[in-house]
């Protein structure tokens, strides 16, 4: 990521949580590109991720009197939430996998060779939303929280309610099930 | 995730994931904030205004009116009692 967050955003981003309506777009915009992120490597596509942030970012609005700083981060409190909503929606949706990367990979090209290599991307980011989407709940959420700028291994670990070792045992296991499903879809 | 970690997937994954396959649209912020100005609003709409003049009045008519059954009744029964008697 570009725009790793700082101290001074995460202290930022606490001070706009408590003020009013106004000032929440800090958050918002402090944390939208990786949530947006996070949504996509648990395999959802660009329209179902764009409901589920918006959840996720009124859900903070609604509930920001319980976030305490002395307990944890704000990013682990906004990512319990963006887990929660993308599970939840993962139960509904009944396991589908909801890529349509290729739809649109054309538009905005300048020239046959940037039609070309867009083509190629949509078409690998589409592999990999199948993938992450055949891998189970624990191993998907284990990858997607592993990629997630100012999340540590020990917040993702109480995240997912395991000790900071079983989440390194799980992430390994959960990356080499996605190599293989990689593999096998090629 | 260091590059000789054994787990490393290959780079165009490793690429793909680490810039998260999804990007948000550039009015996303917009939209959530109109989503929340109207949540804030409905938390601070006012709720039905209280009127203590007209709940007084309210009350008044509400006693008049139980009086004005009560002495009917009243009347009623001491009719019957009168015919009674003087029959």
């Amino acid at each position: 990521m570009n725009d790793s967050p700082t101290k001074q955003d995460e202290r930022e981003a606490i001070s706009a949580l408590a003020g009013d309506a106004s000032a929440f777009d800090a958050v918002v915009a402090g944390y939208e590109r990786r949530v947006f992120a996070f949504l996509g490597r648990m395999g959802f596509d660009a329209a179902t991720a764009e409901d589920l942030a918006q959840d996720t970012f009124v859900r903070v609005w609604r509930h920001r009197a319980r976030f305490d700083a002395g307990r944890g981060s704000l990013a682990a409190w906004v990512f319990s939430i963006a887990r929660n909503v993308a599970l939840t929606e993962w139960r509904r949706a009944g396991r589908r996998p909801t890529g349509q990367a290729v739809d649109g990979a054309l538009e905005d090209v300048a020239s046959p060779d940037d039609a070309s290599e867009s083509l190629e991307r949509a078409e690998r980011q589409e592999r990999l939303r199948r993938a992450l989407a055949a891998l189970s709940d624990a191993d998907r959420t284990a990858i997607a929280f592993s990629y997630v700028d100012g999340l540590s291994a020990p917040e993702a670990a109480a995240l997912i309610g395991c000790r900071a070792d079983a989440y390194r045992t799980r992430l390994s296991r959960a990356r080499r099930r996605l190599a293989e499903l990689l593999e096998t879809d090629a | 995730m260091t590059p000789d970690d054994p787990d490393r997937l290959a780079p165009e994954w490793e690429t793909l994931l680490e810039d998260g396959l999804l990007e948000p649209p550039p009015d996303f912020t917009a939209r959530v904030m109109s989503r929340v100005r109207e949540e804030a609003e409905a938390a601070t709409a006012p709720t039905s205004p209280v009127r203590p003049f007209a709940a007084a009045l309210e009350a008044v008519a509400v006693a008049f009116a139980a009086a004005a059954a009560g002495w009917q009744t009243l009347a009623f029964a001491f009719g019957l009692w009168a015919t009674t008697i003087a029959a």
